[in-house]
């Protein structure tokens, strides 16, 4: 068993025994099953092009909107939804047991039912721990009517559930199971039920401090008028007592200003400490302040107190404020007067200076900005060398040592990861207070101001995140739109709209509009992104509409001369598609089409046989003009175009020149035809001469051409 | 202090659907911070790692990664060997009745690959094993054999 | 590997006896597909080889570890596994498949079943009904085999689009 290897070591090792020192073996490093995936998972981060791993990963079913976003999430979940329901209901069915070990997770059960389950303490305890809130009610009135004892400790628990719960079933976003109701659930807070369950058990239970303080806090929590007098009612009569910190919260969110600080006054003569969550309610009370000066100097106030007890404000109590900075009234932009105007002007100024000040807080206490600002100079300077000079050895060498010096610089300024505090939500709305932020910068059109807010959002220090397909793509869209809107070059446009759409921001109307604005505007040619904004308006559905005649525009004004090879075969292959589609909804003229059809207008025909004269289509071209002479196509059932509206001018002399060039009679006649229901007779004559000039029209021809001229109107 | 190497064969056969059993001790989690002070690391002279397959296409891009990854993580590596296949073969009838002499010929091929890896102690093997682990590609199996080194027992020390 | 039970044929008729002495009509027929006079029928590439072409040019549509000496603890198990996902497939997505559902492969990577393949769609295609489909797919195959099961279906337009020849 010892075998040859080990003689061999014996040996060595005797003949250097003397010097051998003693061995000292290191503990073994203890490790948890998901060390090694967390490891893996650090090394990489989101890829913003790729599609989400939640959708089935094939182009057709990848989407580009936020609403199929929501749509696909939600229809897969609830096919999983349903063959779970089915694996309850017939559990032998699918009891095949040969997983070691036994994995509950394979066999959903069904919720005790509470009629049927044991009339005892304990089950209804179980029910209340699951916080399965309407069972456990149920149950207890089961309980009540077959008078069985319940305990103060349990009735204590279960008033506990239901106050927080409004004896209502717990709400989407707090379901465990579900990640897509949890995220796209919609649901409103809802007022207090009363003559529930909760009312019941706090008249059956002793009022003490805690009760009274539940009561009070859930009142104000589910509030409408009548709860909250009777929270404040409440509040009156247990003044022999100590109310908690959680009621006083609630009192002070749902009451006005002043009673709020008087609330916070008696809180403070109770030596109760305040926490970020009373701080929230102050807050939200003094956005309820219709003055605005007042508002601000209350905010202002408050802020100041929260220092003063050196006490870090959170991301809700910014977004409280950020939320309340700007009128509601103001917002509107079509129901703005003058002297509204400049209010609001003001009013946003002051807002972006709050929102100033709040970013370099933040930034402050993550303590990254430094080091990253140094670096950006010393990347530029090493960019720059880089791209000029790589080549000579001479200057290469210096740019080595630019390269050292830098990474000593930082080395040497004591820049470490060990100095960085992380940013953690402490609330369920701190995330709230990027959108709002955005929000205003983008009203403000603040690109400097939004990148910091970005980089925030994105530093490693930052782990508040906000719900992926929802509240982030509003954050993102209306970052893209800000900084979309401020720069000039096509190339920045392009870069922030691909590494961006779709995944982090869905394809609508307004950056769809925005962009091909901007590519109108600019003088700087950039096909890949018209393409690409094209491409994601049919994905999208917005070809029938006024981003339809914008991309027919916008592919009009494309010089196809200024196209590569591969570029020119993409847009021949986008136009015939295009134009496909179009035609293929103007012939839904069957009953149960009827809804979808989309007729041809004459504008749109005549610039779509533009494009496919552009693209060398001649036939397929007069085939689309022909539709317009026809009467058939115009009217009566099977009609695909759309009787009222005339052809663009511009089209159609394009046309009308491009046939001349190719001395195509019947062409030319027919773009005259067309060009002569709406121009009148001083207008086509010049064109009939210089048709009879250029092709070869004969004798008959022209006399034709020229009575039919002398027909129309003047 | 004279060490003797003592050549532990522990075979863990790790099939692509059972649960990976991984060579960190089974410590009672109770225990464990008076142990874990006390336990120290287990030190392998060498980790014999056996792949089977039946696609040697797969296996030879399997080894690649291997030895990528004991580059990249500084791993010192030992021998590869690949070892030719082993052959199951069972024949069935051709014809009904009758006819032994005709049959068809079903076989399965089965390759296999060895790779070693030298000096390396518990944690680091088990992290490096559960890696390997993790990225097996479908259809192959492994198989890990330890060398550990060992101190001499008191009773041939003293 | 063993292309199992799926594509030989029996010859055993029960309604009545049969004596066949000639060796050649007992080929084995499994895998090999008959050539129609107006080349009609579809191969992919898969299907296009020979059995004997098996570990070189053609590869297997299950993968697992249990068919290698000394890994055989599961065997007919897997094999039953795989049966019941193929028939599951083939049920469920009856206007979706391609080539009758044949050409599913099934990997097996720890405890996790992959399923990757082609659906075809060959009218107009509703993709919420198919996430729903997968949902649910997904669901009810994990639960039926207490295993985690992923699905890794493409689209493709028309069967064609996976024809590697006809003939």
């Amino acid at each position: 068993m010892i075998g040859r290897i080990g003689l061999s070591r014996v040996l060595t090792r005797g003949l250097s025994s003397g010097e051998a020192a003693k061995l000292t073996i290191q503990p073994a490093i203890e490790r948890s099953p998901t060390d090694l995936l967390n490891a893996l998972s650090e090394t990489v981060g989101p890829d913003t092009t790729a599609p989400h791993f939640a959708y089935i990963d094939d182009p057709i079913t990848i989407p580009s909107t936020q609403s199929a976003k929501k749509t696909y999430f939600m229809a897969k979940e609830f096919g999983k939804r349903a063959a779970r329901e089915l694996a309850t209901e017939w559990p032998t069915l699918f009891a095949f047991d040969r997983d070691q070990p036994r994995l509950p997770a394979f066999r959903p059960q069904h919720l005790a039912d509470p009629f049927q389950v044991d009339p005892t303490e304990k089950s209804l305890l179980k029910m209340i721990k699951s916080r399965e809130v309407q069972d456990s009610c149920v149950l207890y009135e089961r309980l009540r009517s077959e008078n069985v004892e319940v305990s103060e400790k349990v009735q204590l628990e279960l008033f506990r559930l239901v106050a927080y719960y409004n004896s209502s079933n717990i709400p989407f976003s707090e379901w465990q199971e579900w990640a897509g109701i949890r995220n796209f659930g919609e649901e409103s807070n809802g007022k207090w039920k009363t003559g529930g369950v909760a009312d019941l058990l706090f008249e059956t239970l002793q009022k003490t401090d805690e009760t009274v303080s539940i009561m009070i806090a859930a009142l104000c929590k589910f509030h409408d008028s009548q709860s909250v007098e009777r929270a404040k009612e409440l509040y009156k009569e247990h003044q022999t007592g100590k109310i908690h910190l959680e009621a006083f919260n609630g009192l002070i969110g749902a009451s006005s200003f002043n009673a709020a600080k008087k609330l916070a006054a008696e809180m403070n003569s109770l030596k109760i400490s305040p926490n970020i969550s009373t701080f929230n309610a102050l807050l939200f009370s003094a956005a309820k302040i219709s003055k605005y000066e007042e508002k601000i100097k209350a905010f202002s106030e408050i802020i100041a107190e929260i220092r003063e007890l050196d006490m870090e404000p959170a991301l809700s109590c910014y977004y409280i404020i950020v939320k309340n900075l700007i009128d509601s009234k103001l917002l509107d932009k079509e129901k703005r007067g003058e002297n509204e105007e400049q209010s609001y002007n003001k009013q946003l100024t002051l807002a972006v200076s709050w929102i100033s000040e709040i970013l370099n807080e933040i930034e402050g206490d993550i303590v990254f900005f430094k080091k990253r600002l140094k670096i950006r100079i010393f990347h530029i300077k090493i960019d720059f060398l880089q791209q000029n000079v790589i080549s000579e050895p001479i200057f290469r060498s210096k740019f080595f040592k630019m390269y050292d010096f830098s990474h000593r610089f930082c080395q040497n300024q004591g820049i470490s990861d060990e100095n960085y505090k992380n940013l953690a939500p402490v609330t369920s709305q701190c995330h709230l207070f990027f959108v709002e932020a955005m929000g205003v910068l983008y009203r403000a059109s603040n690109e400097k101001l939004a990148e910091q807010l970005r980089n925030i959002y994105e530093s490693s220090q930052n782990s508040i995140k906000m719900p992926v397909f929802t509240v982030e793509s509003t954050f993102y869209n209306r970052y893209l739109q800000l900084a979309i809107e401020q720069t000039p070059s096509l190339n920045r446009i392009q870069e922030l709209y691909f590494s961006m759409v779709p995944r982090l921001v869905g394809v609508n109307n307004s950056l769809t509009s925005l962009v091909f604005r901007k590519i109108s505007a600019s003088s700087e040619r950039n096909w890949p992104l018209l393409r690409r904004a094209i491409v994601d308006g049919i994905t999208a559905g917005q070809l029938n509409g006024v981003l339809g005649e914008e991309m027919r525009k916008q592919l009009s004004n494309v010089q196809l001369h200024t196209l590569g090879t591969s570029e020119r075969e993409q847009y021949t292959t986008l136009v015939q598609k295009l134009v496909a589609v179009w035609i293929e909804f103007s012939q839904f003229t069957e009953e149960r089409m009827r809804r979808l059809q989309r007729k041809l207008s004459p504008s749109q025909i005549s610039e779509c046989a533009l494009l496919l004269t552009r693209i060398g289509e001649q036939q397929k071209a007069y085939e689309l003009l022909e539709l317009l002479l026809d009467e058939n196509a115009s009217s009566g059932e099977e009609a695909t175009v759309y009787p009222k509206g005339h052809a663009r001018p511009w089209a159609m002399a394009e046309l009308f020149e491009d046939a001349l060039r190719k001395k195509d009679t019947y062409g030319a006649a027919l773009c005259l035809e067309i060009l002569s229901l709406t121009a009148n007779r001083a207008k086509l004559e010049p064109l009939v001469n210089r048709m009879v000039e250029k092709c070869n029209v004969n004798q008959e021809q022209a006399r034709i051409l020229q009575g039919f001229v002398r027909l129309r109107p003047q | 202090m004279l060490k003797l190497a003592n050549t532990v064969r522990s075979g863990l056969l790790t099939s692509t659907i059972r649960n990976v059993r991984t060579l960190a001790p089974t410590v009672n989690p109770a225990e464990q911070q008076q142990v874990q002070a006390v336990l120290p690391d287990k030190l392998y002279s060498s980790i014999e790692i056996e792949y089977r397959g039946h696609d040697k296409a797969v296996l030879k891009s399997y080894t690649t990664f291997l030895q990528q990854v004991c580059q990249h993580l500084e791993i010192p590596q030992g021998r590869l060997e690949v070892l030719p296949y082993i052959r199951w073969v069972q024949p069935a009838l051709r014809s009904k009745f009758v006819h032994k002499k005709y049959k068809l010929h079903y076989e399965t091929r089965t390759h296999i690959s060895k790779l070693e890896i030298q000096n390396v102690t518990g944690s680091t093997a088990s992290t490096f094993l559960e890696y390997i682990q993790r990225n097996i590609p479908e259809g192959v199996g492994m198989r890990v054999g330890f060398t550990e080194l060992q101190p001499l027992p008191l009773t041939i020390q003293n | 590997m063993l292309r199992y039970l799926q594509n030989v044929e029996t010859h055993i008729s029960h309604s009545y006896r049969q004596i066949s002495t000639t060796s050649t009509l007992h080929k084995n027929r499994a895998a090999k597909t008959k050539s129609t006079s107006n080349r009609t029928q579809l191969l992919t590439y898969e299907m296009a080889q020979k059995p004997h072409h098996i570990g070189v040019r053609k590869s297997w549509l299950t993968w697992h570890s249990q068919n290698l000496e000394e890994f055989r603890q599961t065997q007919p198990l897997v094999v039953a596994q795989d049966e019941v996902v193929r028939r599951f497939i083939r049920g469920f997505f009856p206007q979706n498949l391609v080539v009758s559902g044949n050409e599913i492969v099934i990997k097996r990577r720890g405890n996790v079943l992959i399923v990757a393949g082609f659906l075809q769609y060959s009218r107009r295609l509703d993709i919420r009904r198919i996430y729903w489909m997968f949902g649910f797919a997904e669901e009810f195959l994990s639960i039926l085999l207490k295993q985690p099961v992923k699905l890794e279906l493409a689209f493709v337009e028309s069967e064609e689009e996976v024809a590697y020849n006809y003939i």
